[in-house]
């Protein structure tokens, strides 16, 4: 597709919806420092019915499933803050279960090296950025920290004048433990009985199971990054980040 | 609020945006090879209300700043270049400040808010930053990260953007390949050993911390910068450094 | 009025300008990590006469230039260091295909752009932070964190911008697997016993001490350039200050002097200040 010339206001315009999709990007990517996982749907993403998250080893599916998804990474947090203050009452006893919320976990998964197309008619936008992160996990052998290195991809939707989250894929080529080569054997680390409550957790798997990127193993085909955006007119004629 | 904005305010703001990006990337290249001379001399705001801050506290006004960022600073990096000089005479055409630093405080997922005003504006950013001093060769043993969060005020001042405030917010220095930085933080954990707030050898502060600490498996979260939305004017409740915000002062 | 020198139409398109070399950069970071190198050359790269004869592609050792020496140098040069990793693959794995066992990934990020007064070029700095993996004789594979500056000058031509010099100054490469006697204190240890004493090597807030590596595995892969001046690694970020694209006031025009080619290089012999 040729890129259409728009007018000084409408270039304006453009660039302001640019900064606004790096805003929500941005403010998504800062919620996993402050524990806010549980407050990202609500915040970001459309209300439409047809939204959907993809993983590594799958979609979910429609607002419910997407809803779900962030709920249960807000449930973990909660179920690993208690774990962690029953494991170091000397340090934690006293405070309450908001103040508790979110002890003991860190997520830096900051995203940079964007491509941003916004549609010609100004209505939706896409997008991929680079993931290089590393996060804290309450395992069953305690806190054990990850690299997590990949791409977000995300098809963004103009609503009530606010840019909102369509379809995103968040998806990795390294989640390993740090300290280790991603290339070798992952550290392991013996269980400590007082985090055993973190083995009974069962994160919602995706609703419809994919396999839409593998992390790396020695043998893996070459694996292309996810499709760059390009420039359209509308969305119907450019491809879907989502299904 | 930006419909209520005129063709013009929108693109004051816009390219005040833009510019404020290029000052923090600018920041943190001088910062990362320790030009602090250059950094508070090029792009600050030389005003009682520049205020700086770390874990060790908040340095206020732009005497203070300059006093122990860049007077404090200097002479640990001629020291490390006198010893450079010893095996490398070489060194002798560098200038001392960079010597042997790969100090990124890389800028990802950032986010940039100029004030309806046009006379602001605020950022907060995440770094992931690879982070090595020294050695001769491009192959490293053992490189770390610097996970920081940064809150960074700006202002119009006569024409051009400055930086105002600063808060630095660290969360952890870990190496690349040396142990897994949470369960060793953990094992520490179990023997009694915590993250100590502060910092050793702090420089002398107005406002002194801890304003924020490391990872730590008991340290509850910590919204010591919490990203900006957008706002009229710089003021006490839209500012990373509340009481230094009076614009007859900068 | 808000700028004495251009317009409100033409600062608009100053501003979506930067915001297009933005975005070719990031795409050109994307099409490395493929493979597409010489997509890259075909779809990024500068297409007048003019220009390709003095494009520039840099390492560490130097400086490769017009789009002939940039080809061989930068496409052909993976090409046969892919071939010979597919030959070593399939010693364990016969039936892979092209990059089995191959990863890498780059992300530009803190990003400094400058475009030139008359608004025909633009300079851009940003860092690079990625990794590498590559598969090994014996059938496993290393992964390794990278890390370096792009500088970038870039030209609009007929209305799209396009790249016409790229430096890739390789800062470092780091195993992400262990190694011994490499590391500082296990992370948010203790302080150090003698309060109010500078950061130890090996101690927190110190540097890692730095056993002998040897050569880095990269600099297999940098080639002969056509212009050998070198980037030091051991002299770090000595040269960055000269080189940076300007904050406030941009250069007027592009000048081949503070270019990102080889007329730009950084004098050795006079790089204070």
């Amino acid at each position: 597709m040729v890129k259409r010339s728009f007018t000084p206001e409408e270039l304006l315009t453009r660039w302001e919806a640019r900064r606004e999709i790096q805003n929500v990007m941005g403010k998504m990517t800062q919620s996993y420092l402050m524990m806010e996982e549980a407050l990202i749907y609500d915040r970001w993403w459309s209300r439409r019915e047809d939204v959907c998250l993809g993983v590594n080893t799958g979609w979910y599916k429609g607002a419910e499933a997407v809803k779900g998804y962030y709920d249960a990474l807000g449930e973990k947090i909660a179920l690993a803050s208690r774990v962690i203050a029953k494991a170091f009452p000397e340090k934690l006893a006293g405070k309450t279960e908001d103040e508790l919320y979110g002890v003991g976990q860190l997520g830096v998964k900051p995203a940079d090296t964007f491509i941003i197309e916004i549609a010609g008619d100004g209505q939706t936008a896409k997008t991929l950025w680079s993931l290089h992160g590393t996060y804290v996990d309450i395992t069953p052998s305690g806190p054990v920290s990850y690299w997590d290195w990949g791409y977000y991809c995300a098809d963004f939707i103009l609503e009530d004048d606010c840019w909102k989250i369509w379809h995103m894929q968040y998806l990795t080529d390294i989640n390993s433990p740090t300290g280790g080569d991603w290339a070798a054997e992952p550290l392991c680390f013996p269980e400590e009985p007082e985090f055993a409550a973190m083995k009974d957790f069962i994160f919602p798997k995706p609703n419809v199971p994919a396999v839409l990127r593998e992390n790396y193993y020695v043998g893996r085909p070459f694996t292309e990054t996810p499709a760059l955006p390009e420039p359209y007119e509308t969305f119907a004629e450019t491809f879907s980040y989502g299904i | 609020m930006k419909q209520k904005l005129s063709f013009e305010q929108r693109l004051h703001n816009a390219l005040g945006s833009q510019q404020c990006e290029n000052i923090k990337s600018t920041h943190s290249y001088l910062h990362g090879m320790m030009y602090s001379a250059e950094e508070w001399d090029g792009i600050w705001n030389r005003s009682k209300d520049a205020t700086w801050a770390h874990s060790f506290g908040r340095m206020v006004g732009f005497d203070q700043i300059w006093w122990d960022s860049v007077c404090l600073v200097d002479p640990g990096a001629y020291q490390q270049f006198l010893k450079a000089m010893e095996t490398d005479p070489e060194v002798a055409r560098k200038d001392p400040r960079a010597m042997g630093k790969n100090a990124c405080h890389a800028l990802s997922s950032g986010v940039v808010e100029v004030a309806e005003d046009g006379k602001s504006c605020r950022s907060t950013y995440i770094t992931p930053g690879p982070f090595v001093m020294g050695g001769p060769n491009s192959l490293v043993a053992g490189g770390r990260i610097l996970n920081e969060r940064y809150g960074s005020d700006f202002v119009y001042n006569n024409g051009r953007w400055e930086y105002l405030h600063e808060q630095v917010c660290p969360d952890g220095f870990m190496d690349y390949n040396n142990g897994n930085w949470a369960h060793d933080r953990y094992e520490q954990a179990k023997k009694g050993n915590f993250t100590q707030p502060g910092y050793h050898n702090p420089p002398p502060v107005t406002d002194p911390g801890p304003l924020h600490v490391d990872y730590d498996v008991v340290q509850t979260v910590q919204k010591t910068v919490y990203w900006p939305e957008p706002y009229e004017t710089l003021d006490d409740e839209h500012s990373f450094s509340p009481g230094r915000n009076n614009p007859n002062n900068y | 009025m808000m700028n004495q020198r251009y317009t409100n139409e033409e600062l608009v398109v100053r501003l979506w300008d930067k915001e297009e070399v933005k975005d070719l950069m990031c795409r050109r970071c994307y099409y490395k990590q493929n493979d597409w190198r010489q997509r890259e050359l075909d779809e990024l790269w500068v297409r007048g006469a003019e220009y390709r004869a003095s494009a520039s592609l840099a390492n560490n050792l130097g400086y490769f230039v017009g789009m002939d020496d940039i080809k061989t140098y930068y496409v052909d040069g993976i090409a046969g260091k892919r071939q010979v990793q597919l030959e070593m693959v399939r010693k364990t794995i016969p039936d892979a295909q092209y990059g089995n066992s191959v990863m890498n990934a780059h992300t530009y990020h803190t990003v400094m752009v400058e475009l030139s007064g008359d608004g025909k070029t633009a300079r851009y700095l940003a860092y690079d932070h990625g990794h590498q993996t590559d598969p090994q004789p014996d059938g496993t594979a290393k992964g390794y964190w990278t890390s370096g500056h792009i500088l970038a000058d870039l030209v609009k031509e007929d209305g799209v911008w396009k790249i016409w010099h790229i430096k890739s100054m390789h800062d470092l490469s780091i195993p992400a697997a262990p190694v011994p006697g490499a590391g500082g204190n296990p992370f948010g240890g203790p302080p150090p016993e003698e309060a109010g004493g500078e950061p130890k090597e090996g101690g927190p807030g110190g540097p890692p001490p730095q056993p002998d590596m040897g050569p880095d595995p990269y600099e297999d892969d940098y080639g002969t350039p056509t212009v050998a001046k070198p980037y030091i690694v051991k002299y770090a970020w000595n040269d960055l200050p000269k080189q940076m694209p300007n904050t406030y006031v941009p250069n007027e025009t592009y000048d081949p002097k503070i270019s990102y080619g080889p007329d730009g290089h950084p004098d050795p012999l006079r790089s204070w200040r």
